[in-house]
Order: C-alpha cells, then sequence, then structure tokens
C-alpha cells in the first residue's frame, strides 16, 4: 500500500477521483437511479412554485387537452410551456393554466368570464366560459 | 436503472459517432504541426458533421436513418484504422488522458441528467428550434414559433442526439455541448509540449475544465457551441499559420469554422466579420488568395441574410443597431458614466470566469516582452471588448439590468479563441526556461 501511495499512478487515481466528486458524480448517479425523469423534473422545476412543471404535468395526463394550452407563470421564473408544446396542435384560446397566480391576478381573468376547473393551492387551470 | 445506463450508452454513442469521416491517420494529414489526437479528430468531425448538418436542416430528411449510417460507417472505419487507434492508445499518456476525459464527460453528463430541467433562454428561445424538428417540422415552420428570428443550428444539433438518444430523452440532447466544450479543452491541452508531464497536463486540463463548466449554460444555451467554433477558428489559424504548404480542405474548415457562427447566435454575426477581418489581415498567404477568401465570405454572408429574409420575411436583430435612442451619448457625463457601469460589469463577469485572468495576464506579459501591438491575440482582445462595449451602448434597454443577466455570457465564447494561446505561452515559456537552463 505504502508504494502504491508513493506512485505517480495514485496521483492519476486522485485526480481521476476529484473530477468526479468536482461533478458530484456519485450523487447525481444516486438521484438518475432513485428519481424516474418526470420526479426530477418535479423536483428542479416545482409541482406548484418555481416554474410548475408538476402542477402543468398534472393537468395536460388528467385533461389531455387537444390544443397547446396557455400557461402563465407569475412566479418571476420563466414560462416552461414549451415542454407541453405541440406545433401540429392549434394554440388554446378557451384554457388558461396560471401558475403562483395571486388572488388579485386570478380575479382579472375570472372578470374576463372564465371559470376555474382545478386548483391547487396559487395554481390554476381557468376556462373561458361559452 | 434504465435510464442510468441510457446515459453511459449516449455518451459512448458520442465518442463513436465523432470517429468519422476522418480517422485519426487522415488527420494527420491536416495537421501537419504536431502529432494528431484523438481529440483534434473530434475537433475536425464535429466541424465536418456541423456542415452536413447545416444543409440538412433547410429540408425534411430522416435523421435517424442518417445517424445510424454514419455510426455504422464510424464502427468500419474504426475497424478498418484499428491498427492506428492500437498504436496510439499504446501510449500510455494518451490512454490515461483518454480516460481523463471520459470520466470528465460522464461526470457533466450525469449533472445536467439529474437535474434535466432547462435554464431561462434554454427554455424560452432555444428548446422551441429543438422541438420544432424533433415534431417533424421543417425551417420554414419555425416562423411560427417564438424568437423564429433566431438562428437554429444549436437546436438542430440538440435535436440530432435528442432524436436518436436511445430513450428519446431531451437533456441526453444536450450532452452533445458538453461533447465540443471538452473537445476543444483537451484538444487545447494535447498541445502542451512533449517536456510537460502528464500530470501537469491533467491538472491544468481539469483547471481549464472546472473553470469553464457551468451548469446555467449547459441547461440550452448556445455559448458552448460558440466557444467551440472560437476554438476550432484559432486552432486552425495556428495551422495554417505555421504550414508552408495548405490544402484547400483546411481553408474549407477554418471557413466554415466562422460562417457556421452566423447560424449559432446572433452575435455570431458580427463575430463573422471580427474573424474574416482577422484571417484578411494575419494569415500569410498571397494576396490574391486573400482577397478570393473576403470575397468568398462575403458572398456567403448575404447569401445567408438573403436565406434568412427569404424564410422569415426580414433578417433582424433583438433591436435596430441605429436608433434615436443613440443621441443620449451625445451626452458626455452619460456615455463615460455608461462606459464605467459596462467596466464594472466586465470585471464582475471575469470574476465568474477566472480564466479572464489567466487571459489578460498572458497579453500583458506579450505585450511588455514583444512591445508589439501587431498579434492576433491582442487584436481580437480589443475587437471583442470593444463589440462588448458597442453591444451595451447601443441597446435601448436599461443596461444595469441587463448586463447582470447576459455580460457574462458575452465574455463566455471568447475564452475558446484564447485556449490555444495560454498553451502556446506556457510552451514558449517553458523552453526559453529549459535552454536557459543549459
Amino acid at each position: 500500500m505504502y508504494h502504491f501511495l508513493k506512485e505517480k499512478k495514485f496521483f492519476y487515481f486522485f485526480l481521476i477521483l476529484f473530477t468526479l466528486v468536482q461533478f458530484d458524480f456519485f450523487l447525481n448517479s444516486f438521484i438518475v437511479i432513485k428519481k424516474n425523469y418526470s420526479e426530477r423534473m418535479n423536483f428542479s422545476a416545482g409541482y406548484c412554485d418555481g416554474k410548475g412543471y408538476g402542477f402543468i404535468e398534472a393537468m395536460y395526463k388528467e385533461k389531455k387537452f387537444l390544443e397547446n394550452v396557455l400557461v402563465k407563470n407569475f412566479n418571476n421564473q420563466p414560462n416552461i410551456h414549451g415542454y407541453f408544446y405541440n406545433i401540429k396542435k392549434k394554440d388554446s384560446v378557451k384554457f388558461i393554466i396560471l401558475i403562483g397566480a395571486q388572488s388579485v391576478q386570478l380575479n382579472t381573468f375570472v372578470k374576463n368570464d372564465y371559470q376555474i376547473v382545478k386548483q391547487f393551492n396559487n395554481c390554476y387551470l381557468i376556462k373561458k366560459n361559452d | 436503472m434504465t435510464e442510468f445506463f441510457s446515459i453511459f450508452f449516449q455518451a459512448f454513442i458520442l465518442n463513436i459517432f465523432f470517429l468519422f469521416p476522418l480517422s485519426i491517420n487522415n488527420i494527420k494529414n491536416i495537421i501537419k504541426w504536431k502529432i494528431p489526437s484523438i481529440f483534434d479528430v473530434f475537433v475536425i468531425n464535429i466541424l465536418i458533421y456541423c456542415n452536413v448538418l447545416l444543409l440538412f436542416s433547410f429540408f425534411q430528411l430522416s435523421l435517424q436513418f442518417f445517424f445510424f449510417i454514419c455510426i455504422a460507417a464510424s464502427i468500419i472505419s474504426i475497424f478498418l484504422n484499428i491498427k492506428n487507434y492500437c498504436k496510439y492508445f499504446s501510449i500510455s499518456s494518451n490512454l490515461k488522458n483518454f480516460i481523463f476525459f471520459l470520466s470528465c464527460f460522464v461526470s457533466i453528463c450525469f449533472m445536467i441528467s439529474s437535474e434535466p430541467i432547462l435554464s431561462w433562454d434554454g427554455i424560452a428561445h432555444w428548446y422551441y428550434k429543438a422541438l420544432n424538428y424533433h415534431q417533424g417540422g421543417s425551417y420554414e415552420d419555425l416562423r411560427n414559433l417564438p424568437f423564429a428570428y433566431y438562428p437554429h443550428l444549436g437546436g438542430y444539433l440538440w435535436n440530432f442526439f435528442w432524436i436518436n438518444s436511445p430513450l428519446n430523452l431531451e437533456y441526453q440532447g444536450r450532452f452533445f455541448y458538453i461533447f465540443i466544450f471538452l473537445s476543444s479543452i483537451f484538444s487545447a491541452t494535447d498541445q502542451f509540449t512533449k517536456k510537460i508531464s502528464l500530470h501537469f497536463k491533467i491538472v491544468i486540463t481539469l483547471i481549464f475544465v472546472v473553470f469553464t463548466t457551468d451548469k446555467f449554460i449547459l441547461g440550452g444555451y448556445q455559448e458552448y457551441f460558440l466557444f467551440y467554433l472560437f476554438y476550432c477558428f484559432s486552432f486552425l489559424f495556428y495551422q495554417i499559420h505555421e504550414s508552408k504548404k495548405n490544402s484547400y480542405f483546411n481553408f474549407f474548415l477554418i471557413s466554415s469554422s466562422i460562417l457556421l457562427m452566423f447560424w449559432v447566435k446572433q452575435e455570431g454575426f458580427f463575430y463573422v466579420i471580427m474573424l474574416t477581418i482577422l484571417l484578411f489581415f494575419f494569415i500569410q498567404e498571397k494576396y490574391y488568395k486573400k482577397f478570393i477568401l473576403l470575397i468568398f465570405f462575403l458572398i456567403f454572408l448575404y447569401f445567408f441574410t438573403q436565406l434568412k429574409t427569404y424564410f422569415h420575411g426580414n433578417f433582424s436583430f433583438n433591436e435596430e443597431i441605429l436608433h434615436s435612442g443613440l443621441l443620449k451619448y451625445l451626452n458626455l457625463k452619460f456615455l463615460l458614466f455608461s462606459i464605467f457601469d459596462i467596466t464594472f460589469e466586465i470585471l464582475k463577469a471575469v470574476i465568474k470566469y477566472p480564466l479572464w485572468i489567466v487571459i489578460t495576464f498572458i497579453l500583458a506579459i506579450t505585450f511588455v516582452q514583444n512591445k508589439k501591438i501587431n498579434d492576433i491575440n491582442f487584436i481580437f482582445f480589443i475587437f471583442y471588448i470593444g463589440f462588448i462595449y458597442a453591444i451595451y451602448l447601443q441597446t435601448n434597454m436599461d443596461i444595469n439590468q441587463l448586463m447582470p443577466l447576459t455580460l457574462d455570457r458575452v465574455l463566455f465564447h471568447g475564452m475558446g479563441f484564447y485556449l490555444i494561446a495560454i498553451v502556446r505561452f506556457v510552451n514558449e515559456k517553458l523552453v526559453r526556461d529549459i535552454n536557459s537552463q543549459f
């Protein structure tokens, strides 16, 4: 063991190990094995907080929209509706998903003839009345 | 667990893919100034593929078919050149360096895999380019998506590796950006003189990698692509500059490293102009050849702008280059304050990317020792920093809001240009020190 430590090979292995640790290879591998893609997206982009990935994904799964639904994010985060966007579908004028909407922001939609279809904390799926 | 193995598989496939069309043996004819490394093979092959795929992006072609053809051809090429590869890897330092490359590559791949969400502009602008092609859209269809006037090549390549990834996952397409950036760094540090030990080389490579790895930028931004193209330019420039006999293929490669920038980001248009000027003045060729090259560049630039106008209605930037807002700089006090703000923000960005401290230090030492301003690295520095000032003085937006969000990224591109300059500086200093000892 002493001879191994004295050898230059040790330095090389140490550098490789340092690189793996520097980029959190072991932790990241563990995360990839433990959580699937959707869970990791939910974890990093939030369910209703942050980018609201989880709520948007849940609405798309539940409602099976035939059109691209407009998403409005009030959390000062980028709008991630591109993840669910289909270039071959039309943009919906009926449904809107609101992420992190405060009551004032929600009321502006309600006043404009929208009704709440689904709510989770301050995330909403709203629908224009026919 | 399947996803875990698919990440390794995708990383492995990228390595195989870029060993074609040129093999290590072919590269010897292009790079005459040193024995080519496997990273030089990657760098040159990526450049060739970028050209081919740019052409493909204007037509609706089956990317899966092309991908499998290339993979098959690459495997055949590896078998045909097996002796050369065995000879290359029989040198312990080459093998160790490649293993180090793989460990960096896989580690960074896992870094973005564990948190695959895209960054701000990644999802707001660039993702739509990849998505369009992923869902079978054409170049023409891009105009129906947000920021249609943004260049599309990065998104097209992103989709190319996304659609051909084993589990068809978006983030695996972004491994391409990691691959091109690591190939650039390893290709640069492979040019350290043989007098430098492998361990020193690996430590320097690690410092480069750590200083330039930015998880935020890997979230869909195009900065690594420009970083790579800047590296290609300087890499090929020195090759052409120092070689007495240059083939037309070398000129094709350096021209494409410049012209591809136009299709990566809006800034690319200005980088094309900058690098064309540098090439024109610094390349040691006959004047008629230089003029032919210049005319070739102008024709292509005109053709590209016309192509964009044809498909997207006009060729535009985020805002007009000349506007009435520029009159505010007639107030000298306001101009000086703006310059001070930009300088302060540049210094903050330099701290974020400390490689710039090394670059500035090297440029300063070179200038003090040689006392000449007529050096490509020095002139590029003036152009590049001048360009950053020009961007923020020209914009109509509030620069105090804009700069903290964007300036560091603009500064990031240029680091690719100086990788070789750093390595050559170390080589020259070391050789001089060794000679002075005897």
